[in-house]
Formats: structure tokens, sequence, C-alpha cells
């Protein structure tokens, strides 16, 4: 999981502070190391009270620079970097503790800019424009944060999406479970691959439905007793079942337990509340998932069918990236143009590995070029969708309407 | 076999001044220092054929030729070779530029840019918030595979590269062989290779992929001298004078002209082998026997025939081989003849020691690495000498491959690859 703080605005109360008198400030200390001369200047400080944030602070020139900020007052702030119109952000410190000092760097271009400091009382408190002089610069990486109304109607197209995935799902499921019953374990297995691909193509990456994760979809590894473990459910333990052909009684167990827990799903999901930040965790963690799971073969339990699984989160993924894509839209269009295009050519890489009769190439019989070509076209995903969470992020002061 | 010890460059006749391979701490800081002053001298970059070796050392990365095939390697090396999956042509230069880019970055040092403040970092912080300047080393070589019909270089192949030949006595396992780029780093601590490798297969994810690694290891001199290799004994004693630019230009760097391609000036082939070493049945032979079988004293590193590891063996006075054997790996690595001083190598070894057999052996060996001017007449010439020599029965050639390490990049508009690219254009 992503170790990003959730917890950037926490009141963050010391006892002895609790009764004494509280001054509220913040002090900011501008030292200018300029990356491409190397020189310092005399470092500046600014002390502001509970009612300014870095006022007088002198603006660096233009270019990479790191700002040491001393929070000299009793709560936690959030200090931010801010274009004149409020919006981009060049540069943050989440979260800093009282006395606490940190470095806030940034890549400034030629312009007017002010500081904002956010308590934890959620009061945001900005510094004046101060204008910063210099050369321009090609390599500054605003982004604007992403805001409650924005995000919300998104979470909900997610949330009827998955819906009606789960839908299919159970029916699924359902059939396996009768297919099974009635010893038809040929077309069980195919069934299995179906519903299994269902489950898959939901990107259920870490948490996404609690618990059920690891009774839906778990592996046998941490259990005890492993592969024996009673405590072992879900599609891998089916497929472990189907394939290693254990008793008719077992794999029916089983079967019925998935089933169940599916169904169990359905039911739960409607309840569930989905964090506005998991749409864009999921957009990477889906597939950092796969590289590690499926890529390596760990998951495989006799079916072979990894890169049927992959194909399947590579689709999770493009639903995950359609639904998030009017965020990135305006802001990002040139990388929300490259995420869809390297989706695509890794989908595209995949499908070449499914043959005529719909079986797929197991991952234990690709040779060395095939695997690097998988693993560099989804490592290359990986790598540009690393910002994406961050891009996208909710701070918890704005995670309800 | 090439793979241990000072053999393959036992030093001939032709170079017995400023033998790198001598150095003692003391004198590798020497070494750095000449050759600092020596570029503060050169100023300009001499034409080929003619220059003092190392010639642009102002700056840390820029130069006629990769400047770690004249270093001496550090403690911490990595051996990486790559396969590239660029799609096209134009993605293949790209990757060229992105790799040079970031060694220039990770040679040079500095803070590293910021990505923005919603954007992972854009280093992996292993060396703290600043890249140190100057500790790390790197070569890039491109392999004979490269050269196929995916980006339009096969009519620029180097004359004499391709696969790495298997000869009689090697157990290659082919998943640990051979590849389209080759990785060397170098550096005093791995922590800096590390960062490196992790660095440059960041920023390369899409363009290639890790084929095979391993990391090597030079022990300081056990007391004095040459390090020692796991068997032991002292390894790379004598190695060409990369202070000759005669010795260069003859044995090492490519020089223009027939049958070479005219982009190849200024580079060098590049032999990697990975040599297990079984250990354990070496340290079961008795000692005169192993010092039979190398040619030197194991404790010294003196020739059988001397006393001081400089010492040079005096072949002529002992035709027969009674003192050392015609079989000993240094006689055969180089015989010290008129007629076999084309065939030297410039050797650069590294330890490696990486986990156990499943037989509960350890896994060790040697991480040998030699630069020449022509592959064919030079490691392969020495290798066939060896073959069937006694200390095949102790060592055994696992991995490795041959590549091609371009000309160095001379300046920001330059890259690695650039003169192959342009002139396949």
């Amino acid at each position: 999981m992503r170790a990003k703080t959730q917890h950037s605005a926490q009141t963050f109360l010391i006892g002895a502070i609790a009764v004494a008198v509280v001054v509220t400030g913040v002090v900011v200390t501008i030292a200018l190391m300029d990356r491409a001369t190397s020189t310092t200047r005399v470092p500046t400080s600014v002390t502001v009270n509970d009612e300014s944030c870095g006022e007088g602070w002198l603006p660096p020139h233009s270019g990479q620079r790191e700002i040491p900020v001393t929070n000299a007052g009793n709560s936690v702030v959030d200090v931010t970097l801010l274009g004149s119109n409020n919006l981009l952000i060049y540069g943050e410190i989440e979260a800093m503790a009282p006395g606490a000092t940190r470095t806030l760097t940034a890549v400034i271009p030629p312009g007017r800019f002010r500081l904002g400091c956010t308590y934890s009382e959620n009061a945001t408190v900005y510094s004046p424009l101060v204008t910063v002089s210099g050369a321009a610069v090609h390599d500054a990486h605003p982004y604007q944060q992403v805001t409650y109304s924005q995000i919300a109607p998104l979470v909900t197209r997610y949330r009827a999406d998955v819906s009606a995935g789960l839908a299919v799902l159970a029916t699924d499921t359902d059939r396996l479970r009768v297919l099974i019953d009635t010893g038809q374990l040929v077309q069980a297995k195919q069934a299995w691959l179906v519903a299994h691909l269902d489950y898959a193509r939901l990107g259920a990456a870490y948490d996404t439905f609690g618990d059920f994760n690891d009774e839906i979809d778990g592996r046998p590894n941490g259990l005890p007793q492993g592969v024996d473990d009673p405590g072992w459910t879900g599609f891998l333990r089916l497929e472990y079942a189907l394939w290693q052909n254990q008793p008719a009684a077992t794999v029916a167990s089983v079967a019925d337990q998935l089933d169940t827990y599916v169904h169990q799903l359905v039911l739960a999901f409607a309840e569930q509340t989905t964090p506005l930040n998991d749409l864009s965790l999921r957009a990477h963690e889906i597939l950092e998932n796969t590289l590690q799971f499926e890529l390596t073969g760990e998951t495989d339990q006799g079916s072979h069918t990894g890169l049927a699984t992959a194909a399947a989160n590579v689709q999770g993924t493009e639903m995950i990236l359609g639904v998030i894509a009017p965020l990135l839209e305006k802001g990002e269009p040139t990388l929300l143009a490259k995420l869809k295009f390297e989706l695509s050519q890794l989908a595209q890489l995949l499908k070449t590995y499914q043959l005529p009769d719909g079986t797929w190439t197991p991952v234990q019989s690709l040779t060395q070029t095939q695997r690097e070509q998988l693993d560099g076209a989804i490592g290359n995903y990986l790598e540009t969708v690393s910002p994406v969470p961050d891009l996208l992020e909710i701070p918890p002061e704005a995670s309800s309407p | 076999m090439t793979s241990n010890d000072e053999l393959a460059n036992d030093s001939g006749p032709i170079s017995t001044e400023a033998d790198d391979g001598l150095a003692t701490s003391i004198s590798r800081r020497g070494f750095l220092r000449a050759g600092a002053a020596a570029a503060a001298a050169a100023g300009v970059t001499p034409a080929l054929g003619s220059s003092p070796v190392q010639a642009d050392q102002s700056h840390p990365f820029h130069g006629q030729h990769q400047r770690i095939v004249t270093s001496l390697p550090s403690h911490a090396g990595l051996f990486v070779s790559f396969d590239v999956i660029a799609p096209t042509r134009a993605d293949m230069v790209e990757l060229l530029r992105t790799l040079t880019d970031r060694i220039r970055i990770l040679v040079t040092g500095g803070i590293p840019p910021f990505a923005g403040p919603a954007a992972p970092t854009s280093d992996n912080g292993i060396l703290g918030p600043v890249i140190p300047h100057h500790q790390l080393s790197a070569a890039v070589g491109v392999g004979s595979s490269l050269f196929d019909s995916r980006y339009g270089f096969a009519a620029a192949k180097p004359a004499v590269l391709k696969l790495m030949a298997s000869f009689p006595d090697d157990n290659l396992d082919p998943s640990q062989c051979q590849g389209d780029l080759s990785l060397v780093l170098y550096a005093a601590e791995s922590d800096t290779v590390i960062h490196a490798l992790r660095d440059i297969t960041k920023y390369t994810r899409g363009m290639m992929q890790p084929r095979w690694r391993i990391d090597g290891f030079v022990s300081p001199p056990r007391p004095t001298g040459v390090p020692r290799n796991l068997l032991g004994f002292n390894d790379g004693i004598a190695n060409p004078s990369v202070n000759s630019a005669t010795a260069m230009n003859d044995l090492v760097w490519v020089q223009p002209g027939h049958p070479e391609p005219a982009w190849t000036a200024g580079g060098t082939y590049q032999v990697i082998r990975i040599i297990r070493m079984l250990v354990e049945f070496w340290d079961r032979v008795s000692l005169s026997e192993q010092e039979l079988m190398i040619g030197r004293k194991r404790d010294s590193g003196a020739p059988l025939d001397g006393k001081l590891q400089s010492d040079i063996p005096n072949y002529a006075a002992d035709p027969e081989g009674v003192i050392i054997p015609t079989t000993a790996h240094i006689r055969l690595a180089n015989p010290r003849t008129p007629q076999t001083e084309p065939s030297r190598i410039l050797r650069r070894a590294s330890n490696y020691d990486r986990g156990i057999d499943v037989n509960g052996n350890l896994d060790q060996g040697l991480v040998f690495t030699c630069y020449q001017q022509d592959l064919e007449r030079q490691f392969e010439r020495v290798q066939t000498r060896l073959i069937g020599e006694p200390l095949v029965d102790y060592i055994s050639p696992i991995g490795g491959g041959y590549f091609f390490v371009v000309p160095g990049v001379t300046s920001t508009s330059d890259y690695f690859g650039r003169s192959l690219v342009e002139s396949t254009a």
C-alpha cells in the first residue's frame, strides 16, 4: 500500500500545550540553494502568527529551490507554495508537527506566488503575494488538487461498474457450482476460468473488498498448513482442487464455499463505502499485483492461466482509468494519453498469448524474450502511472462534502 | 582459462613499466592523480592513434573513450546484461540517449531534479539527498544480437563481434549468457552501484530488461600488491600499461580502418565471463600442486622462478617446464614470446560470492572481464591456448558474453552509440 500520509491535518495536542497560551505560528526560513551555481544566500527567516503564513518571506530566484520551513506554532500545519491563482501547487509539506523544521522543495518559475498554511482546524492562512524573478524554467511540476465535488460522482460511477461486475461474477460462480455438483469437471474448469476472470477484471487489489478478497482469491502463502490449510478458500483453492484432481466431495465443498462468499460480497459491497482515494490507488496497484503474482507464476495452482488473469487485470485497470480520466484530462492530458496508449499496448501484447482454442500460454512456457517484453510493458506502465495517486489525492479535510 | 588470476595478462616484455596491476592502494591514488594531471595538461582531445590515454580527465564522464576500461576496478562491481525491447529504431535511439543522461547524472552527482509535489521522487534516495560527485564509473557495451534486423544496425556490426563462443571446458547456462547491451558499474561501495542500477532500470523500464547480472568485489591487497582471487592467488599481476598510448592503441582501442566500420574507432571489445571456482575441491589440493597449476607462489605472487610479484618469468631458460610447467596457467595464458605479444589483453577481474549450490558447495568464483582490440586475435587466442590446462578441473565457466564498448561520450550533446546511429541513418 502506498504510504502517503492520511493524517495530514490531524490535531496534534501535547499535554502541556493544551493549557498553555496558544501561539500558533510558522517560521519560514528561506535558504537559497541554487542547483545551477551552488551559491547560497544568507537564510532569511520570517516569523508569522496564527493570522498569517510566512508574511514577509523573501522569494528566491526561479529554479529548483529548497526552502526550510519551521512550524513555530502549536498546531499541525500543511504548508503549500501556491501560484497566484491559489490553485496550482508547486511544493508542499504535509502534516508538520509543532516545532518541526522541514524542507519545502519546488521548481519555481518566474511569477507571483504565495504560501498557504492549512491548520488542523482546516483554516487556511495565506502569505502576501511575492514576485519570483529569474530565468524561465521548463521543469516545474505544479498540480491542482482534486476536490470532493469532482471525485465523488466518479466514485459513484466506479461503484456502479463494480456492482454490475459482481452480478456477472455471482451468475458465473452459480453456474460453476452447478457444473461441479453434477460432476461435469471438464466444463467446470472452463467455467472456473470465466468466473475467475470476472473477478480479476474487478481489480480487487489490496483491500478493495475488505476481507472478502482473501476469502475469494487468497493464496495459500502464510497459512500454517499451506495448501492443506482448512482456512484456504476461494478461486485459487478451487483451482488447486480441480487441477490436482482432488476428491469430488472436496471440489464440491470448495466450490460451494466460493459461491457463498461471492453472494455475501454482492450484499456486502452495497453497504461498503469506497474511500475517495481508492480509485487512483487502484490505477497502479492492480498491475503491481499482476507483475508480482501473475508474471512470476506465484498464483498458479495448476491451470496455467496467469496471463489470462493478467489480461483481465489490464481490463480492470482500463476501467479505472476510464473513470478517473476526467480528472486528468485538463491538467495532465499528455500523461493521460500516455497511460491509455501503454495500457492498450499491454492489452494487445497479452492477447497474443491466447491460443486459437481459447487457452492461454502458460507463464512458464514464455521464452526469455517474451518474458522481457511483458515485464517491460507492464513495468513501463507502472512507472508512467506512479504520479497518479498523488496527483489525485484528496486531503482528509476535503474528503467529505 | 582466463579466469583466474593473473594469467591472461601476465605482463609481456613490452609493458614492464607502469604496470597498473601492481598498484597498491597508495599507488592507485597516485595513478588517479597522475591521470588528472595529464588531463589538465592535455586540454584538447588529440587525434586517435596518438592520444595520451585518458585524455580529457577534466570532466568525470565525457571523453574519447569510456574511462572505466583503463581504470582499476573499484571494490564494488556490478555486471548486467540487458535485452533491448524498444519497439522501433527511434525508441532504441531514445534508449541510448536516456542511458547516457542517467549515467552522466549518476557519475557527475548533485541534487536530483525535483519531480514535483505530486510524484514519487526522481531519485531512489539510497545515497541520501545529494548524489555524491564522481564516485561511480560505468561502461556501456553492445552485443552482436543488437545488430540483427530490429534497429537497422546490421550493416554496422563491429567486424569480429559475435555471440560468446563455448569453449571445450565451458558449462555455459544460456540464461546467464549473451545479451543486447552490457552495463558495468564500479564504485568504492556497494550502495553506489546499486543506486545506479536502480536508477538506470527505472528510467529504461519499457526499453530494455535485465537478462542476467552478477555482483563482484575486488579484495584489498593481502598483504600487499595485487588483490587475490578466491583461489587465494594474486589476480591480475601484469597488464599492458594503461599509461602507454602505444600499448593501448596496439592492444585495446579499435583503430580506424578496415575491417572495422568507422564508427567503432575508440571503442573496444569486452569479454565478460562468469567463472565458477570449485573452491572446496581446490582447498583439498596441496599447495605445491596449486602453485604448479598456476605457475606462481601463492604467498608472494612471484613466478616460480622468481622472488617478487613483479618478476618476469624466464621461460626461455626453462624450455622443458621443470620449474614452471609448460601447462601452468600463466605460461599458457601469456607465453611471453614475440609471436604471442599481439594476443595480450587488458584484464579486469572481480570476485563473486553468491550463496550455495544444491549440494551445499559455495557458489564463488570470478567475474572475469577483459578488453581488447580484436576478440579473435586476443581473448579467443588466449582461451584456446588454455584448453585442457590442469586448472580446468577446478573452475567452470558458466556465463557471460561478448560486447563492444562503444566510444566515449564527448559532450553534453553526445550520447552512447551516436556514431553507430549516425552511420546507419
